[in-house]
């Protein structure tokens, strides 16, 4: 791991493989000037450097290294933007590595961890959310705007002081034109008997933005009409995936999936406009929560109450000790209460959670589970649309 | 692997449909999903009986073409029944279920319904079975089955004769963010690829109610440039967890 890579400024060890991608290798380095001068005490500074990698294919090597040279461009405009790894060097025009022809550049790195999928609690979620938005309200609000397109928690970064980090610009795009930044992936169909030729001839030359599962609509296909509401969809898209359900109050699990239902709607116009918006909901989501969950709370003891009261004057008053009238006084409200459809949606919220809080501590989660989906057995899909057959049967007197 | 399903059909203006349809999903008691897709249409000399002859000849026409199509579905339906109780009875008994003998099983079924005397000549069966990872398609003519990846759109080919049948199958392994779209002529001749793309590309199939309504919009474009004519289409969407 000895290789040294010449940048306009400086030159760079490599330390340690750090990940490695479809397109590119990352590594930690350091610079060999620091080297020299940093003793035991003091070490020097690492960075990261990402390094492209060569490809058999000639036309995805030129792809790759538009890609590559898009993500430099998007690095170097977006400068001291916080919450993004800084750019720190590039390839040096006349170089060591240039000779060998590897494609390189160095950034800060962020020493920590990617987020992965359910591994956060609700108030954690919205605390990275708001981070997340931050960050992504600063890159919309660039004189040239820059959507990144490529939202998803394994480009979230959480270093080890606990701030979010946005990487990965190779799709990220300026906001001036509608010009494509794409991204090869294979097609989705393979054959057992190497039949798959002509689907993945006929879709080879086709190109994708973005992550599947990830991905807003308007990145598939062939036409790319992207613009700050895609940015939107997948913020909403990676909401909803870290997001660990069991470990989340289920009056805030609901808002953070309103939340993110709303920015990952299939149709722009019905998301929000504004990564700001999202933001001050998030903010609103806990106190939302703890709203809902007080009121029913409040509804239900009020009910309760009712009920008990409602049962003891009918027996009163069939013993003859209490008015009618005080009956239907209580049993009035008792039952407007009793059939008010937000209650009986909160009811099902928290039996919801009661419900997978019971599977996960219990020995038979099976069985449980069974019960509580009957209709997952059997048939799950059942269309049938044909010349209506009832029309043509004979008519019995 | 989630899977999402909507169809669409309407009658023509003036005259009936001849298509059918069928989206059928069966979860096995170990757990495993089959799914079957089976579309067919008659494809029918209605438009020259129009010019020629009444409205009220050609719905007649229509009328016992439909009969045809509908008894064809029903044959599937029932087929996919069977397949179903037997590999859920075998499952009971300890058996394993198997790839191949699904297909096995469809393949001889669908040439028994090819065979029958109430299949109509130039009429088109595509059949498609999903089980796990792998696809069996079968289709008298190899045609009018369009896959919807994350990459494009394309056209389902590769089919291979069966020796002595009039019958062709194609085999093939999915994965995850496909969309299978099955449809009348009328409704593919009258969309572009980009309408279908746009709406049901396995990101736009979050649950069927959204597919629905996404299938009921591209309905009601062929509606208004289809000049009347009845059409179909079914999709099937394997969504990305």
């Amino acid at each position: 791991m000895n290789e040294i890579f010449c940048g306009e400024k400086n030159e760079y060890e490599l330390v340690r493989l750090l990940g490695s991608g479809g397109m590119c290798d990352v590594f930690v380095a350091e610079s060999v000037r620091d080297k020299a001068n940093s003793g035991d005490l003091n070490p020097a500074k690492r960075y990261a450097l990402k390094r492209l990698k060569k490809q058999v294919d000639a036309d995805a090597e030129r792809k790759m290294r538009a890609l590559f040279e898009n993500e430099i461009k998007i690095l170097e405009a977006l400068g001291e933007v916080e919450g993004v790894p800084k750019l720190i060097d590039k390839e040096g025009s006349i170089t060591k590595a240039a000779d060998k022809g590897d494609d390189f550049y160095v950034m800060e790195l962020v020493e920590g961890k990617a987020l992965k999928k359910e591994s956060l609690s609700g108030k954690e979620a919205i605390r990275l959310g708001v981070e997340l938005c931050d960050i992504l309200g600063r890159l919309h609000g660039l004189p040239t705007p820059i959507v990144h397109l490529d939202i998803k928690p394994s480009n979230l970064m959480l270093s080890e002081n606990g701030r979010l980090f946005l990487v990965d610009f190779g799709l990220a795009k300026f906001l001036e034109g509608y010009e494509s930044k794409k991204k090869v992936l294979d097609d989705h169909v393979k054959d057992s008997n190497g039949e798959t030729e002509c689907i993945q001839n006929e879709t080879k030359n086709k190109i994708l933005g973005g992550t599947v599962a990830y991905a807003a609509p308007e990145q598939f296909g062939e036409r790319f009409v992207t613009d700050k509401r895609t940015d939107i969809f997948q913020f909403g898209k990676t909401l909803q995936k870290i997001v660990n359900r069991d470990e989340t109050d289920p009056f805030l699990y609901r808002e953070l999936q309103e939340i993110s239902a709303k920015c990952s709607s299939v149709k722009k116009q019905q998301r929000y406009t504004d990564i700001q918006k999202v933001r001050s909901n998030l903010m609103l989501c806990e106190r939302n929560a703890r709203r809902c969950k007080n009121r029913f709370k409040i509804k239900l003891a009020i009910a309760a109450a009712l009920f008990v009261m409602s049962l003891i004057l009918i027996i009163f008053s069939f013993l003859g000790f209490a008015n009618p009238l005080f009956v239907a006084a209580a049993v009035v409200p008792g039952h407007f209460i009793w059939n008010d459809e937000g209650l009986s949606e909160d009811t099902a919220v928290v039996a919801d959670f009661a419900k997978r809080k019971l599977i996960k501590i219990s020995p038979f989660k099976r069985q449980i589970e069974n019960s509580c989906n009957p209709a997952d057995d059997g048939i799950f899909l059942d269309i049938v649309k044909t010349v209506d057959s009832l029309d043509f049967c004979p008519k019995t007197n | 692997m989630d899977y999402y399903a909507a169809a669409v059909r309407e009658d023509g203006t003036f005259c009936r449909g001849t298509d059918g349809l069928l989206v059928k999903g069966y979860k096995l008691s170990n757990g495993e999903k089959i799914i079957v897709m089976a579309y067919c249409d008659k494809e029918n000399s209605a438009r020259r009986v129009v010019r020629k002859r009444s409205v009220f000849l050609t719905n007649w026409f229509k009328k016992k073409v439909g009969q045809r199509t509908d008894y064809v579905i029903r044959m599937v339906e029932s087929c996919c029944e069977e397949l179903y109780m037997d590999l859920n009875i075998g499952l009971v008994h300890g058996e394993v279920v198997r790839g191949k003998e699904i297909e096995d099983y469809l393949e001889e079924s669908m040439w028994k319904i090819l065979k029958k005397r109430r299949f109509a000549k130039k009429a088109e069966l595509s059949v498609i079975c999903f089980y796990g990872q792998k696809l069996f398609a079968f289709s008298n003519t190899g045609r009018g089955i369009f896959l919807l990846g994350n990459c494009g759109m394309s056209e389902m080919k590769g089919f291979s004769r069966l020796a002595g049948k009039e019958l062709m199958k194609r085999r093939a392994e999915v994965r995850d963010s496909q969309t299978i779209v099955m449809g009348s002529d009328s409704f593919f001749e009258n969309i572009s690829k980009d309408e279908l793309h746009v709406n049901l590309c396995p990101q736009m199939c979050m649950d069927n109610e959204t597919m629905e309504s996404s299938l009921e919009e591209l309905g009601e474009i062929v509606r208004g440039r289809n000049g009347g004519r009845a059409f179909g289409a079914a999709a099937l969407c394997m969504a990305a967890n």
